[in-house]
């Protein structure tokens, strides 16, 4: 519902009342979800204007180029609140939704990557959302033959009443190919086709845009239906169209519908149109003309095309089968005019549309302020021996393998990647030799307990993890997930991680060309408290691997190689997974340090460059003890831990979370050249120890057989979902 | 030598998804690469060979590969497998040739009745059919179905191995096969199977996901290679 404000300038905007189509069609544009206006304001923070990039914010997907001829695309996007009412269909759409996006611009979608997010593993209801979630993603992605490649999963009771399912999906286009979602010319024509529409996801922009309630249930109608073999069609339907140079502009209808995607259409182009409405093909009876106009139905695309090329349009459409219309023609009035049974329903200037909200005033509270309680000093209760502790690491869901969710995922379909998704980001070679590097991560933890430096760190987690294939970081996308705007300590949080990824950006030059934000992640409980996610700034990275080099495995290639960790050791635990798991809730996490990652990054690359690492991974969330085990699983090799290392009975050594280290396995030959390299870089390293054939590691007296690590690895997450 | 390249038909009905990467592993085996989409079905009498891709072709409606048979393409199908050319199915393309009658047994959900999406061994133990040079090979492949363990009766089982008509199993990488190396919990672990006259073959595992330098394995490029030696014929 628009507030009395918003309703005063509305009338004020039109000098009358508007039409209650108009009213419907101004609720869902100056939602939060639609016009970002309480977070479009400091978008002007991230670096943008990089000359890689081709197209940066704004529309479906973002385009960076990666050669002379290709570029990607890259979109990410939350249906959070969907799927926390119906988790199969919530996330299966959101996979539907962010494929179109990428579509939208010329691109062919050729991978998805999935950041989720829930309550506790042991709660009934969590693991419910959690196996819906998985079949909704898996259903959707494996029908249209879109492989999904990575992703992350995270259990926090945070998320207990507010599950998050973010969806990031990378496309690949020639430059001639590319689409604008720009409606450019009067007298093109709008053709809309795909599924039908209904009265499924009326108002879902609006209900993304709330806390969510205790009606919950009844709100089931707000979520939409999928259908991936009309998504698949529909890429068929455009690659044909778009090959053939008969597609203008494009954009696909989500959420808002056909007002949005009609009227930012039009903003882009300084046009206006004419829709009429009886001509949209309907899958229910007596809809109203504003349920036509909001309505959030899948699988549908509008394009603007020139008259000339009507005729071959529709042929093209016809032969597929499937619904479309033409629905009207681009005019230059820079109205939305809509027509209903012959009556003028909708007459409004799209301007008052996209750009008409009024930007709601947002209170900040000062950082120390916000943070007194959570920065408190941390006490920890040693849990006894190591191996108790690495067992208890290892096991915590947020650590352990992921297997049993990606072998439900086609991760090989496309041919485009190399193995299974685990031990590292993944890759994806593609058309003209070029391979890049995916990663989608976020540290909530550390983002609650700092904000600024939290999301620096989230955004460097995924940074690491593809310059440990040996890629050179390109471009990042967000998925910002927070509270309630409205409060201060959410909205605090929300500017303070933004200023972390922009600082990132900034300093590295790495440009943000897309992302989403999901605000009102919180409930009211009974008692009557709030109840808010942990900040949640998700961060997708992409990184590009030359041509002529191969990319680095993330586990042991041989036995007998040196193991050597770059970058400092971690000061202490504090903002660790390690301490999550342990219900500590206070700390103060590491500081972001831009120029100890710099040079690690830079060491990295150089070796890489040098042709001398057999392997590399990085150290993030989970600390050395995930990436040796997730190196050594993987390759099934042992370690012979270095005796002369005091820290091996150190919890510090193994779990402590910090910036810019990896772990590189070298030839031992090597040494002399890597010391001098080092050197000149200015960074730190530790000799780990070296790599064995025998399935064991030796860590001085302590033996631990490898399957004992597999079993605590592996064995978790299956054990709850196949009970 | 100069010879016509071989012509492979790939077909396409809506909502299969392999027909891309297919259509790119037979050109990079020289082979003259055709898509046919469900509403072209006369180019099938064109084809030295036609490689049905995988996929959800109408969305799996009713049963995985049910739908086809009400389409153009299966009267076509048949007239160019009495015609003794070859036909490859994967996966969906195993399924609509089952669907079809063109091979014997049925493909039902997995045991698991999840999706599963894995590299496996096979063993390829086929001694007729284009597949039968490659006899005792074992291939390391990639799997994604829902659908994919077959299943045949008694009677069916015995006659399709008295026919010598088993051309692939699941197995460890030495070649044993036993029920721990069943992904899906196929009759006799099996992947993949051949007609009478041994010119059609389905199979679950994808060999277009595992020809390049860059894949897993490139095991699945002898697959389309004896394929592509038959078509030739």
């Amino acid at each position: 519902m628009l507030n009395d404000k918003e309703r005063t300038l509305l009338v004020k905007k039109l000098g009358r009342e508007p039409t209650a189509e108009e009213e419907a069609m101004v609720e869902v544009m100056w939602s939060e979800h639609i016009s970002y206006k309480s977070s479009k304001r400091h978008f002007h923070l991230f670096y943008k204007d990089d000359p890689s990039v081709y197209l940066g914010i704004g529309e479906g997907a973002g385009l960076v180029e990666i050669s002379d001829d290709y570029l990607i695309g890259l979109a990410l996007e939350s249906h959070n609140h969907p799927s926390a009412i119906d988790p199969f269909n919530g996330a299966a759409t959101g996979v539907g939704g962010i494929i179109r996006d990428i579509i939208s611009q010329g691109c062919h979608p050729i991978a998805l990557l999935d950041s989720i997010r829930f309550g506790p593993i042991e709660e009934n209801h969590s693991r419910f959302l959690f196996e819906q979630v998985v079949q909704g993603i898996a259903n959707y992605g494996n029908s249209v033959g879109v492989p999904t490649v990575g992703g992350e999963i995270e259990f926090d009771r945070s998320y207990t009443d507010n599950c998050l399912v973010n969806v990031m999906c990378v496309g690949l286009v020639r430059k001639s190919e590319v689409v604008r979602s720009i409606a450019r010319s009067p007298g093109d024509y709008f053709v809309l086709f795909g599924s039908t529409t209904g009265r499924d996801g009326i108002h879902g922009v609006t209900f993304a845009s709330d806390d969510l309630a205790d009606q919950s249930s009844e709100e089931r109608g707000s979520v939409q239906i999928g259908d991936p073999l009309t998504e698949k069609i529909l890429i068929d339907v455009i690659e044909e169209l778009n090959k053939n140079k008969l597609i203008d502009g494009m954009q696909d209808l989500g959420g808002g519908g056909l007002t949005c995607a009609v009227s930012e259409m039009c903003e882009r182009g300084g046009t206006g149109c004419e829709i009429e409405l009886n001509k949209i093909p309907l899958r229910e009876k007596s809809m109203r003309a504003w349920e036509i106009l909001i309505s959030e139905s899948q699988e549908r695309m509008i394009i603007t095309v020139k008259p000339e090329k009507l005729e071959r349009v529709i042929k093209i459409i016809e032969k597929h089968e499937i619904p479309f219309s033409i629905i009207g023609k681009v005019t230059d009035t820079k109205n939305f005019v809509a027509k209903y049974n012959d009556n003028i329903v909708v007459n409004i200037p799209i301007e008052v549309l996209v750009n008409g909200f009024i930007e709601p005033e947002r209170n900040i509270i000062p950082v120390n302020e916000l943070l007194l309680d959570r920065q408190q000093p941390v006490v920890i209760n040693p849990n006894g021996s190591i191996l108790k502790e690495f067992e208890e690491h290892l096991k915590n869901p947020n650590i352990s393998s992921k297997r049993w969710i990606y072998q439900q995922y086609d991760h090989t379909v496309q041919a485009r990647t190399s193995g299974e998704p685990g031990p590292g980001a993944a890759i994806l070679h593609l058309e003209n030799g070029e391979k890049i590097s995916l990663s989608l991560t976020s540290i909530p933890y550390q983002v609650y307990l700092d904000p600024f430096n939290g999301a620096a760190n989230s955004a460097m987690d995924a940074i690491r993890s593809i310059v440990a294939t040996g890629a050179k970081p390109i471009a990042l996308v967000d998925n910002l997930n927070f509270g309630n705007p409205e409060k201060s300590d959410a909205y605090t949080e929300f500017v303070e991680s933004i200023k972390g990824i922009a600082q990132v950006t900034n300093d590295f030059k790495i440009p943000v060309v897309g992302g989403n934000v999901s605000l009102y992640n919180e409930t009211i409980t009974k008692e009557k408290q709030r109840k808010k996610i942990l900040p949640t700034p998700v961060i997708g990275a992409v990184g590009l691997i030359s041509k002529d080099k191969e990319p680095l495995k993330q586990f042991f290639r041989k036995s007998g190689s040196l193991l050597l960790m770059i970058g400092p050791l971690p000061e202490n635990l504090e903002g660790s997974e390690f301490l999550r798991n342990k219900d500590i809730m206070t700390g103060k996490p590491p500081k972001y340090n831009p120029e100890i990652e710099r040079r690690s990054m830079k060491l990295l690359l150089e070796l890489f460059n040098k042709e001398i690492l057999l392997s590399a991974n990085d150290i993030g969330k989970g600390g050395l003890l995930k990436t040796l085990v997730k190196m050594s699983l993987e390759s099934n090799k042992g370690i012979e831990f270095h005796n002369s290392l005091k820290l091996l009975y150190s919890p510090v050594f193994w779990f402590a979370e910090g910036p810019g280290r990896y772990i590189l396995e070298i030839e031992e030959e090597n040494m002399g050249l890597i010391k001098e390299l080092s050197e000149n870089h200015d960074v730190s390293f530790t000799i780990i120890g070296k790599t064995i054939s025998e399935g064991s590691w030796h860590i001085n007296e302590l033996n631990v057989n490898i399957a004992t690590l597999f079993q605590w690895f592996e064995e978790n997450i299956p054990s709850w979902m196949e009970a | 030598m100069v010879k016509a390249m071989v012509k492979i038909g790939v077909l396409r009905y809506p909502g299969t998804n392999n027909e891309i990467e297919t259509i790119k592993a037979l050109r990079s085996m020289n082979a003259e690469a055709i898509l046919i989409p469900h509403f072209e079905a006369e180019k099938i009498y064109e084809m030295d060979g036609i490689y049905i891709a995988g996929g959800f072709s109408y969305g799996d409606y009713l049963r995985p590969g049910a739908v086809v048979k009400t389409t153009e393409t299966a009267d076509k199908l048949k007239e160019h497998v009495s015609a003794g050319k070859p036909v490859l199915g994967v996966c969906n393309g195993f399924q609509i040739l089952v669907e079809l009658n063109l091979l014997p047994g049925a493909l039902v959900k997995n045991t698991s009745t999840r999706f599963i999406s894995k590299w496996v061994n096979t063993k390829i133990v086929a001694k007729k059919g284009f597949l039968s040079n490659l006899f005792s090979e074992i291939l390391y492949l990639p799997i994604a179905h829902y659908s994919g363990r077959f299943y045949i009766d008694d009677e069916g089982l015995n006659r399709i191995i008295t026919n010598k008509q088993v051309v692939l199993q699941y197995s460890n990488n030495k070649g044993e096969i036993s029920s721990e190396s069943n992904p899906n919990g196929s009759i006799s672990n099996i992947a993949g199977v051949t007609n009478e006259k041994g010119n059609v073959v389905g199979m679950m595992p994808h060999p277009e996901r595992s020809y390049q330098s860059f894949h897993r394995s490139n095991h699945g490029g002898k697959i389309i290679q004896a394929f592509l030696e038959e078509a030739k014929c």
